[in-house]
Order: structure tokens, then C-alpha cells, then sequence
């Protein structure tokens, strides 16, 4: 959804809440953004393009396993208060906590409890393969299926069962995707879920 | 009193384009004398990125050329390419031999000859040149903004240049004339051609392109634009690339729309966003109301795209961070036709004329080279035989799944009729879209140019070589 921003309008209630945080550990944490939403979000506002494809770093630093070397307010304070020429986008305080959760969920997240999705390769043209590593307890059904936004709808492409390879804990499957743009993928692992963006391009 | 072009080269390319405005000591009867050299460039729009292009006078887009409207220019072609290439006049209404359309027009010129191009530039307003070799020399790099001064326009504070290309993939350009290219699909979220896609379309005939330009750079090496507050700016914006409509939006502000390919609208028209056609030119004006740093950003749904961007800035604040808008269109409010002409009428009287031909474009499926007019391709589709002063009606049926930017050499039409509903204002133009699955758009115009043979095709590259092209011939009596 696009919430149009007030030009220059800060971002009261981060500010608020970064400073909060300096004060002492009895104040609430940033509040926990939704990782789904900010993948969403990432696509939407062409992180990647800086980036890199897979987060590893282009004309902007690398972001993948981000939440490792900065504090999740460290994190949300680059993105609302950003150095040029990183330009300020329009998501307001909850947005750039789904971002945070996003960017901070790439490589498993702190504890490295999380799984971690990497696809090979990184901008796919046709094909790909998806693989899904578990570090905890080792799943008992995969499935990915891609999706892309058009507009109103949807387009689903055909929701592929991942198998387990010789480790039990890393899940292997190859996505067809019909055509190029932008889509996400929704991994289900024992009614759990990971939102993985990927932009596909033609054959170039 | 003759001047030679002066082109200022910056590491960025066309960087600043800051146009200015020629004063009033160039009279009317001037004639401005330019040299344009075609030659091959080692184009590096991004780090990491080197493609073979081709360029005008070393720069790409070509310099901005502007005249006074009254004045003449005399340009001097030099073909240094190392292919047959011509330059035709988009938007021009000339004498016909000087419409650079080769093998209809005039013969290519041949790489390391040269041809003389001398005319009235006309009517005034936002124009642009390129190659007209029915290659893909324009993608390549063949193209620049001509500004025709119109004296009777307010006059702008600032006023910019904005060209937009993408440096295109070679496989995939040919890959899309073969119909299998399966480019990606870059439209922004919540536009209208990705709510026309469907499940089971298959990406023929986009181009792929590896990087994405203003004024010949990305961002953030494009050279911003520097404005002062309390300035009314004017940006003339060209969409140079030659398969996919682009979405411009200037962060924190509206933008008024005045001028239509260079023709002006009956009001103004203010918006979030242009949405720019294959070959449209539009003028869009803000004003400068507070100190601040805003992103100048064409909206895509490829993250790679995303640098296609520039900074707008006030004084003082060139490294200031930039604010950016969201690249989906989603609840944008964006220029369309039907705005800009006031809305619709519900029912459509067709005016009188004396000519009328409905064209149906059809064609490009999957894996095919072939996009038709009523079922033909170029040379054997039907052409328009007109008479000096007749009123020509032309109706395009769109039964693709793409849309097609309908361009017409030589001649200003009015957009009268979209989707069987009369516009309220007739719009000017001389290149507009025709919406994709079943839309419909009907051109009227007066047969009031010099006579001639005066190419209509689809400006999208792919379709145009395909054969998506024709033409109208006027009568020898007349």
C-alpha cells in the first residue's frame, strides 16, 4: 500500500523510541516487525539495486547478516535518517521495523535459530534452485511456492515440494518462474513461513 | 548570425542539460548551423558495465538542440557509425525529403558519408531526433532532445532536460525480434501493464537492459539538478527508450503538466507521476517551495532500475540526503490522456472527414517476428491515400497483449476517442498509446503538410522491424 509521507515530516515516534532505548533496559525493545511485510517492502523500494541481489553489497554496503555487526536501532536510525546518497524512503515506524526484521532475518538472524533461504542462481532467468537450511530441529515438509504481484491479482507459478538432500537440515528443490519481475516466494515448513523476494530476469 | 552548437562534456554525459534560454537577440531569421557526427562509443553507464553504442558527437543522449521557433538550422550529418543510419525530425512538420526516413525519404547514408538536413524547426515546443534506419541503432544510442522555443510560453525560473534511456542487452534486442526473448517484466507494481499481464503470457518481445539512465548516467552520478527556492522549474522529459513506458515522479512534489510531445494542453494538469510512452515528450513544472533534497526517480518493479534516478536540490544542499518516493504506483495519481483531455464523453459522434481507416493491430505471439496491421507487415500493409486538406480519421484496434506507442511523421494529430468514449478535449500529439488487449484510439488530423510519403508505424523498436508500420501518401495532384 503507498502511504504518501509528509515532506521532511520526522519520524517522531522512532526517535522517540531510539532514545528510549539509550536510556536503560527496563524500556520496551523496538518493536518486532514483521519479516513477510518487509520483505515486501524491500522489493518495493529497490533496496537491491544498491545492495546487491542477494544482500552481499554493490554501490551500498553488504546487509546480509546485518543484525551481526549493528543493533536492530542502529539499523532502523540508517534507514530513517540516512546518509546521502542513500535517499530517505517513505515507510514510516512500523515499515522500517518490518524492514529491520527482514534484513535482519537473511543469514538466520542472531542466534542463527532461523532458516536461511539462499537461491543459485541469485537473479535467475527461467529456473532456480531454492535451497532452505535449518539450523534447529529439522522440518518434515517443504513446499515453496512463487507468487508475483500484478496489479490487483496474483500469478502463482506451480508450488514445488522441496526434498531433504544428505543433510537433514538443508531442503533442496528448482522453481520454474514463467516470465521475468519481481516475485516472492512463500516457504511453508511445518505451518511455518519465510518470504523470500527474487526478481527474475529474461534470458540476457 | 550563425552559431556553432556548444556542448558541455561532463564525466556524467549530457550532465546539467541546464537549458537556457537563447535570448532575444537570436531574431527570427537566424539560421543556427550544427554538426552532427554518428560514431561508435564505448558506452559506461555503471561501474562494471562497458557496451558497445553508438553516439551523436561523442554523447549520449546527443546534445540538446535548441532554436528560437522561426529560426532555421542547417545540420551537417556526418555518418561515422559503421552502418547506413539517418536522423529523422520526431515531431517536425518539414518538407519531406528532410524527414530522415531512410529508403522513404531519402537513401541511408552510408557509414563515412555525410547529408545536409536544412528546415524550419516546427511547431515549437519539446521535440527530439534519431536514427531512422529501422535498425536498432536508436536504442543503441542514436537520439537527443530538440527544443523548438515557443516565445508565446511563460517563462521558467529553471529549465532541464531530462532523457530517459535503458542501455539494452544485445542478445535480448535479438532475442525480441525473434519473439523468445523472455525479458523480464519491469513495469511498476499496481501499473497498468502489469494488471494486463496474465498467468500464462510468456515474455516475447521485452528487451532486457542492463542499465538504466538519465541523461546518459545512473544514479547517483547523474548530475543533479540545482534549483533555488521559490523557483518555478520546467523539466522537459523525453522517453527515449524505444519498448517500455516509464513512470517519472519527483519526491515531495506535484507535478503541472503543460505540454503534450511539445504541443501544449488545453489546461494544465496536475499530478503525482507522468507516465511516459515509447517516444512521448511531456513539460512538467513545480515549484520550489522550501530548502531540500528530493530524489527525480523513473518507478520500476526491477530493483537494478532503481538507478534510474537524480537529485533535485536547493541551494547549498547538493550532498543532502535525498528523499525518495515509493516505486509502486499503487494509489499514485499519474498522468493518463483522459486526464490531461478533461475525461471522457460517454458517447462517440465521429467527426466528419474525408478519410477514415481502422487498422487492427494484431500479432506478436510467442516465438513469432510478425506484428501486423489488418493483418500485414511492412511494406504490404494498407496505406492512407490523402489529398492536401482532407481531415483524416485513423482508428487502431489493439488486440495484443502489449501496448503500442502509434507514432506519425510530419504531422500533429488530435487523440479524439479511447475505448469508444470521445475525449472532451481533444489532445495534441504525434505519438500515443493504444492500450493493450482490445483497446481502442482514434487519431484526427489535417492533411496539411508538405506532400510526401510520411511513415505511421509503432515505435517500439521490436514492433517496428517486425513489420508494425505504414504509411500516408499524399496524392500527386496535391
Amino acid at each position: 500500500m503507498y502511504r504518501p509521507l509528509a515532506p521532511f515530516a520526522p519520524l517522531p515516534a522512532l526517535f522517540v523510541l531510539a532514545l528510549l532505548l539509550t536510556v536503560g533496559p527496563s524500556v520496551p525493545a523496538l518493536a518486532a516487525g514483521d519479516s513477510t511485510a518487509g520483505a515486501m517492502l524491500v522489493q518495493s523500494n529497490g533496496c537491491a539495486g544498491c545492495h546487491g541481489a542477494n544482500f552481499q553489497g554493490g554501490t551500498a554496503p553488504k546487509l546480509y547478516g546485518i543484525e551481526h555487526r549493528r543493533s536492530a536501532a542502529e539499523i532502523a536510525g540508517a534507514i530513517a535518517n540516512p546518509k546521502a546518497p542513500m535517499p530517505q524512503f517513505p515507510l514510516d515506524s512500523a515499515q522500517i521495523a518490518d524492514v529491520v526484521a527482514y534484513l535482519s532475518s537473511l543469514d538466520g538472524g542472531r542466534g542463527g535459530a532461523g532458516p536461511v533461504a539462499t537461491l543459485e542462481p541469485a537473479k535467475p532467468s527461467s529456473h532456480a534452485t531454492l535451497t532452505v537450511r535449518f539450523p534447529g530441529a529439522a522440518p518434515r515438509t517443504v513446499t515453496a511456492e512463487p507468487a508475483m504481484q500484478m496489479g490487483g491479482s496474483t500469478m502463482r507459478a506451480a508450488k514445488v515440494t522441496l526434498k531433504p538432500t544428505s543433510d537433514p537440515h538443508v531442503w533442496q528443490g528448482t522453481l520454474s518462474f514463467s516470465m521475468g519481475g519481481p516475485w516472492t516466494i512463500d516457504v511453508t515448513y511445518d505451518g511455518k513461513h519465510l518470504t523470500v523476494p527474487v526478481n527474475v530476469a529474461g534470458t540476457m | 548570425m550563425r552559431r556553432s552548437n556548444f556542448i558541455r562534456v561532463t564525466a556524467g554525459g549530457i550532465a546539467a542539460v541546464a537549458l537556457t534560454q537563447r535570448g532575444a537577440r537570436a531574431a527570427a531569421e537566424d539560421t543556427v548551423d550544427y554538426t552532427l557526427t554518428a560514431a561508435p562509443l564505448r558506452f559506461r553507464p555503471v561501474a562494471g558495465v562497458e557496451v558497445r553504442s553508438l553516439a551523436y558527437n561523442g554523447l549520449l543522449p546527443g546534445p540538446v538542440l535548441r532554436v528560437r521557433h522561426g529560426q532555421r538550422v542547417r545540420v551537417t550529418y556526418r555518418n561515422r557509425a559503421g552502418e547506413p543510419t539517418t536522423v529523422h525530425w520526431h515531431g517536425m512538420i518539414l518538407p519531406n525529403a528532410m524527414d530522415g526516413a531512410a529508403g522513404i525519404t531519402q537513401p541511408a547514408v552510408a557509414d563515412g558519408g555525410s547529408f545536409l538536413y536544412e528546415f524550419t524547426p516546427g511547431p515549437p515546443g519539446t521535440r527530439w531526433y534519431h536514427d531512422h534506419y529501422s535498425n536498432d541503432a536508436t536504442p543503441r544510442g542514436l537520439f537527443g532532445m530538440f527544443v523548438v522555443e515557443d516565445p508565446s510560453d511563460e517563462p521558467a525560473d529553471a529549465e532541464f532536460a531530462i532523457v530517459l534511456h535503458d542501455v539494452p542487452s544485445p542478445n535480448s534486442m535479438m532475442a525480441a525480434m525473434n519473439g523468445t526473448s523472455g525479458a523480464p517484466m519491469v513495469d511498476p507494481l499496481g501499473s497498468p501493464e502489469m494488471r494486463a499481464m496474465r498467468a500464462g503470457d510468456r515474455m516475447g518481445d521485452e528487451v532486457g537492459y542492463v542499465a538504466h539512465c538519465i541523461n546518459g548516467a545512473t544514479y547517483p552520478s547523474v548530475a543533479p539538478l540545482a534549483v533555488k527556492v521559490g523557483q518555478r522549474v520546467r523539466l522537459r522529459v523525453l522517453n527515449a527508450n524505444q519498448t517500455q513506458t516509464k513512470y517519472l515522479r519527483l519526491a515531495g512534489h506535484r507535478l503541472r503538466v503543460t505540454h503534450a510531445d511539445g504541443n501544449p494542453l488545453g489546461r494544465p494538469l496536475d499530478v503525482d507521476a507522468l507516465r511516459i510512452g515509447v517516444g512521448e515528450r511531456y513539460d512538467a513544472w513545480f515549484e520550489v517551495r522550501r530548502p531540500g533534497a528530493w530524489l527525480l526517480q523513473s518507478l520500476s518493479s526491477d530493483p537494478l532500475a532503481f538507478e534510474q534516478a537524480t537529485v533535485v536540490h536547493s541551494e547549498g544542499l547538493a550532498h543532502a540526503t535525498p528523499e525518495a518516493s515509493s516505486q509502486a504506483l499503487d494509489g499514485v495519481d499519474y498522468f493518463t490522456y483522459e486526464k490531461a483531455a478533461g475525461g471522457t464523453l460517454a458517447s462517440l459522434v465521429e467527426p466528419a472527414a474525408q478519410v477514415r481507416k481502422h487498422f487492427v493491430l494484431a500479432g506478436g505471439a510467442y516465438g513469432s517476428a510478425r506484428w501486423t496491421m489488418n493483418g500485414q507487415t511492412w511494406p504490404d500493409t494498407d496505406k492512407i491515400h490523402v489529398s492536401r486538406g482532407d481531415t483524416v480519421l485513423v482508428r487502431f484496434t489493439n488486440k495484443t497483449d502489449m501496448d503500442h506507442p502509434m507514432h506519425l511523421h510530419g504531422h500533429t494529430f488530435e487523440i479524439v476517442e479511447i475505448d469508444g468514449r470521445a475525449l472532451r478535449r481533444p489532445l495534441a500529439k504525434d505519438i500515443a498509446l493504444v492500450r493493450a488487449n482490445g483497446g481502442t484510439l482514434t487519431w484526427r488530423f489535417r492533411a496539411n503538410s508538405p506532400p510526401g510519403r510520411w511513415l505511421l508505424h509503432c515505435h517500439n523498436e521490436i514492433h517496428m522491424m517486425d513489420g508494425m508500420m505504414t504509411e500516408v501518401v499524399y496524392n500527386e495532384s496535391t
